[in-house]
């Protein structure tokens, strides 16, 4: 198998591969590259925190990765639900990207440096197995009619033949960087750009979508006045983001905040014009949740003031990341709009902002394993699907890694549900509704929220990862440990009355604090602290699963009708012209998927349900 | 669409009339046209002759070619003489001709998968058809006008950005221009509640699988006798003595191809000790009844007429989907008594007047089977107002379970509306707040 690409997706593609006994390469630049954080120095958020414990749950490296390398880790939305609290961590950069290369080369990968221009195909004809399964315990082959993956051809001509390939291309493929009026060329400052594979996707038949995002100016903390700035303390202790991670033992640092000011905004209000993104040289949509500074002045002119954290990017490093401010100015305004802020006027840039546009291939065009439809054995995983973000990335590179490593042991691929894990929600969404913005995950686009907590992660899927395989016996071992203390919590709760409740009833209100219920029910002290923490959101939360249960079981009933993969929509009658359309570009493989699709109406679920029964 | 079958359904009620309208839909339109006016399909009327069993049968056709028609499918109307002998021999040759009877709904249905009107649209337009009281036909006017989708539009705009506020409290919560409220929240809902449930005001009746038909009277007015008679076997004990009929009797009565539940209930107005109690539960059950048929023997027209007034008093609609039936026809000794309300004179001993009631009731029945009043729009505003009061009066409810239900109403609220939702609250706080940093 070869994996194009050494940022988070492609790490996680080349290691699940390799749990599961692929021979992988890995096709980077170059091998200093591999897992460099392009943008901020942070794993995780609200959303993505849970992703990263669910890529964790799975055997995943991104857990452990930022738990081995994290200066500041903080737990958000500690004041509401377990639901939402989410898990965020800054990165020492350096150290991150040395553990996980030093994962790569001890799982015995074959690093190749250099640029894969050219993907090499078989004519149709050739068996494949197809990837269309939700279940895993069933397996179907079916004659596939498509162009099959046989390799890539590098630009200095070698060729590496595997029938897996798994592009993970980030914002190199057609990259162009913009500073105000300056045009470069490449796929992050100092950096090439993948200018071959474009063209070659097109050839095959994808459709080509173009994306943009930006990262603001580095700046040299030795010249950052800190007096001025406001502190921001990390949690302590700190609490890691893996089940494996005991406790994170590396000191830890702070983080500081200042603000934009008038003078900053008419700074950027008087050289509007010289932005690109106003000046119509950028075509590429950009994301409304991460806005440049240009972008949020414009657009929000009533607001005097932004927040900018000021996040370090490592020990050994001064360069300090201003989060708040990307922006794609002239470098001589990037200059200038800086030192009108508190702290920073003497504050040097080390390496300007600037925006990136990038090519995606708009994600219907795979299926919910990540394969896609034109090319069997061709898989996609993060940017390149239109999205943001180390997790989201991650998270489709190890679902791609071992779809296709289970489809080449001629095993069945796995789908996540939308009740099983926020990967479901993000490839679901990807797959079925596509994406027009470079999309990022929230806790509001999961239907089942309340189910989808970040410390039931390993609950939700390292069961399945066990059947998978790509579970070790350390997390296996950790995980049944923890799931026999969350029984023994749970019995004890029941058992345990008082006011005439028993303490698992209590609980549902939110004014009996758990110390209370630890005073009472002492035994439970003797319990793991993250099993306790389940039990507990178990029981607060247990009087308001009714819904998502109810919604859960009609959602899995219609995932469980699936469409033929051979339905020839232009012979069902009834279905609206706008209706056959749709379905004819997703390919739908459930009644659920299809009813997720935007502009597929009951009406029309009708129609397909009434086809499925006519044909038994 | 190009593989429909041909449809048709009579447009006009069942039984005598000057003119009966039956529409056709489908495939075949263009050469039944052909085939009875000799003329080339085109848009427009031609006075014809159909040649059916009974004769050649003058008919206006009205032809409508696809797209332009209210299925958009080719489309026939064809007006003839309202004998129901004649429809029943034009259905026929219809059916010869390879069309078939349509379900109901069906024509609306079709108009609806075309995209001609929209499910609200439809909706309202059944229930126009089926309003049986002034306010039940204004409501339909609202939903066929849109007035009721503009209200519930309005109060969904209003309940994504509770929503969507309520979101903000966990996606965005790092977020410094993101508003942290919370008490704010309940009080607007507690408003977006009260506004949302007098929208609703009466809940209407839901259709029923079988629809009801009671038979309701003074004692001795032939109400046993007539649900044998209807039945056709004798279910139901029959004496000349009052009261013998006490506890209600059912039984599955067939009409037309429709199947409906007949109830005789116990006399009402009877003066023995029991009287009171089972003449209360015959009044329930008639107050249930989706066809109500008051029955009254020569004499009792006054009596049966006040209890069933009493019952009016009740429920407004009540009137809407009753039938007055004069018994015991044969031993009246003049015309019945004049009376507002539509009724039929029959005999059960010589079975005259029976085929017109069983007319009668088939056309109330198939009114019945549609639900009265009925329309997605209200009834999934009712079922988010259910929630969304739910949710407020639940003090203990965490605001990430309380969110969730705000967009479960809101998703209700939508389909009531047929919107495309999902991603709106994240669309709406992307243009209202300054989020990212």
């Amino acid at each position: 198998m070869i994996v194009v690409g050494g940022g988070h997706a492609g790490i996680e593609a080349a290691l699940a591969a390799s749990r599961l006994g692929c021979r992988v390469a890995l096709v980077t630049f170059e091998r200093a590259g591999i897992g460099r954080m392009s943008c901020n120095p942070a794993i995780g958020g609200v959303a993505k925190g849970q992703i990263v414990r669910e890529i964790d749950a799975l055997g995943g490296a991104m857990g452990r990765l930022i738990d081995a390398t994290g200066i500041q880790f903080r737990m958000l939305n500690t004041s509401k639900g377990a639901a939402v609290i989410s898990p965020r961590a800054q990165a020492d950069k350096a150290a991150y990207q040395r553990a996980a290369q030093a994962m790569v080369e001890d799982a015995g990968l074959t690093i190749v440096e250099g640029e894969a221009v050219d993907l090499l195909t078989q004519s149709p004809g050739c068996r494949v197995l197809s990837s269309e399964s939700t279940d895993f315990d069933t397996e179907h082959e079916t004659p596939d009619t498509r162009h099959a993956v046989a390799g890539v051809r590098l630009a200095d001509g070698r060729e590496i033949r595997a029938p897996r390939v798994v592009l993970t291309t980030g914002t190199f493929l057609g990259g162009l960087l913009h500073y105000g009026e300056d045009k470069i060329v490449g796929g992050r400052a100092g950096e090439k750009a993948a200018m071959g594979l474009s063209g070659r996707l097109r050839e095959l038949g994808f459709r080509l979508g173009r994306l943009k995002t930006g990262t603001p100016p580095r700046l040299d903390g030795n010249t950052i006045d800190w007096t001025k700035v406001e502190e921001q303390k990390g949690d302590d202790p700190p609490q890691p983001f893996s089940f494996l991670t005991g406790q994170v033992t590396q000191p830890q640092l702070s983080c500081f905040i200042t603000r934009t000011n008038e003078r900053t905004h008419q700074v950027i209000a008087d050289n509007l014009a010289r932005s690109p993104l106003y000046s119509g040289q950028i075509v590429g949509v950009g994301p409304r949740y991460c806005p440049s500074i240009e972008d949020k002045i414009k657009r929000f002119a009533d607001k005097t003031s932004h927040h900018i954290f000021l996040e370090p990017e490592g020990r050994d490093t001064s360069e300090v990341y201003p989060n708040g401010i990307s922006t794609s100015m002239p470098r001589e305004v990037q200059d200038a709009l800086v030192r009108t802020i508190a702290g920073l006027e003497d504050a040097r840039i080390v390496r300007y902002g600037y925006a990136v546009e990038y090519d995606f291939v708009p994600p219907t065009q795979v299926d919910a394993t990540l394969q896609t439809k034109l090319v069997a054995g061709l898989y996609l995983a993060g940017q390149i699907n239109g999205t943001t973000g180390y997790e989201e990335a991650a998270a489709q590179g190890l679902m791609a890694g071992l779809n296709a490593a289970l489809t080449l042991a001629n095993k069945a691929a796995v789908v996540l549900r939308r009740d099983q894990a926020y990967i479901g929600v993000l490839i679901d969404d990807l797959t079925t509704r596509g994406t027009e913005e470079p999309y990022r995950m929230f806790t509001s686009l999961a239907e089942y929220r309340l189910r989808l907590r970040s410390d039931n992660a390993d609950r939700r899927l390292t069961p399945m990862g066990d059947l998978l395989g790509c579970i070790d016996d350390a997390r296996r071992a950790r995980f049944a440990a923890k799931t026999a203390d969350i029984a023994r919590a749970e019995a004890l709760l029941r058992q345990s009355r008082w006011n005439g409740k028993s303490a698992w009833d209590q609980l549902r209100s939110p004014q009996l604090a758990w110390d209370e219920v630890l005073a009472r029910v002492p035994d439970l002290r003797q319990l793991d602290a993250e099993a306790q923490f389940t039990v507990q959101h178990d029981a607060r939360y247990a009087g308001y699963m009714e819904r998502e249960d109810i919604e859960a079981a009609r959602l899995n009933e219609l995932e469980s009708l699936r469409l033929p993969a051979d339905l020839d929509l232009s012979e069902v009658g009834h279905l609206r012209k706008e209706a056959r359309e749709k379905l004819g570009r997703v390919r739908p493989r459930t009644l659920g998927q299809a009813s997720r699709i935007p502009g597929i109406g009951p009406a029309d679920l009708l129609v397909l349900r009434t086809l499925l029964r006519a044909r038994g | 669409m190009p593989q429909a079958d041909t449809i048709f359904a009579l447009a006009t009620p069942p039984g005598a009339s000057v003119a009966a309208l039956m529409r056709v839909s489908g495939p075949l339109c263009p050469a039944i046209a052909r085939q009875w006016t000799d003329a080339d399909w085109t848009r427009g009327t031609r006075v014809t002759r159909i040649p059916l069993p009974a004769g050649d049968v003058p008919c206006l056709v009205l032809a409508s070619p696809a797209p332009r028609s209210f299925t958009c499918e080719d489309t026939l109307e064809l007006l003839l003489p309202g004998q129901q002998a004649l429809v029943s021999q034009l259905e026929k040759q219809l059916a010869t001709l390879g069309c078939r009877r349509a379900q109901p709904g069906e024509f609306t249905r079709r108009a609806l998968q075309s995209g001609r009107i929209t499910a609200t649209q439809a909706a309202g337009m059944l229930a126009l058809v089926n309003a049986q009281t002034d306010a039940e036909h204004r409501r339909a006017h609202e939903e066929l006008s849109g007035a009721a989708a503009a209200r519930v539009m309005q109060l969904a705009r209003r309940l994504r950005d509770l929503s969507a506020r309520h979101e903000m409290l966990f996606d965005f919560s790092e977020e410094e221009h993101a508003p942290q409220e919370q008490a704010g929240l309940t009080a607007e809902l507690a408003a977006l509640v009260a506004e949302l449930g007098e929208f609703c005001g009466q809940p209407p009746r839901p259709p029923r699988p079988e629809p009801l038909v009671a038979l309701f009277g003074p004692p001795n007015a032939g109400k046993s006798t007539l649900f044998n008679a209807l039945l056709g076997v004798p279910r139901a004990l029959v004496s000349p003595l009052p009261g013998t009929t006490r506890d209600p009797v059912r039984a599955l009565l067939v009409v037309e191809g429709r199947n409906a539940l007949l109830a005789d209930l116990s006399g009402v107005g009877q003066t023995d000790a029991d009287a009171g109690r089972f003449g209360k539960a015959a009044r329930d059950a008639a107050l249930e009844a989706d066809v109500l048929l008051v029955l009254a023997a020569p004499g009792q027209h006054e009596a049966a007429l006040a209890e069933f007034h009493a019952l009016c008093l009740c429920d407004s609609t009540l009137a809407g989907r009753s039938l007055l039936v004069h018994t015991m026809a044969d031993l009246s000794a003049g015309p019945p008594p004049p009376s507002t309300m539509p009724a039929v004179a029959l005999s059960a001993a010589s079975g005259a007047g029976l085929a017109q009631l069983r007319l009668e009731l088939a056309s109330r029945l198939a009114r019945a089977s549609l639900g009265s009043g009925f329309s997605l729009l209200r009834e999934r505003a009712g079922q988010a107002h259910d929630v969304l009061r739910a949710a407020l009066a639940d003090r203990d409810m965490p605001m990430e379970a309380r969110a969730r239900e705000l967009r479960h109403a809101l998703v209700l609220l939508d389909e009531g509306l047929l919107a495309d939702a999902p991603g709106d609250v994240l669309d709406h706080i992307f243009s209202r707040f300054c989020i990212g940093k």
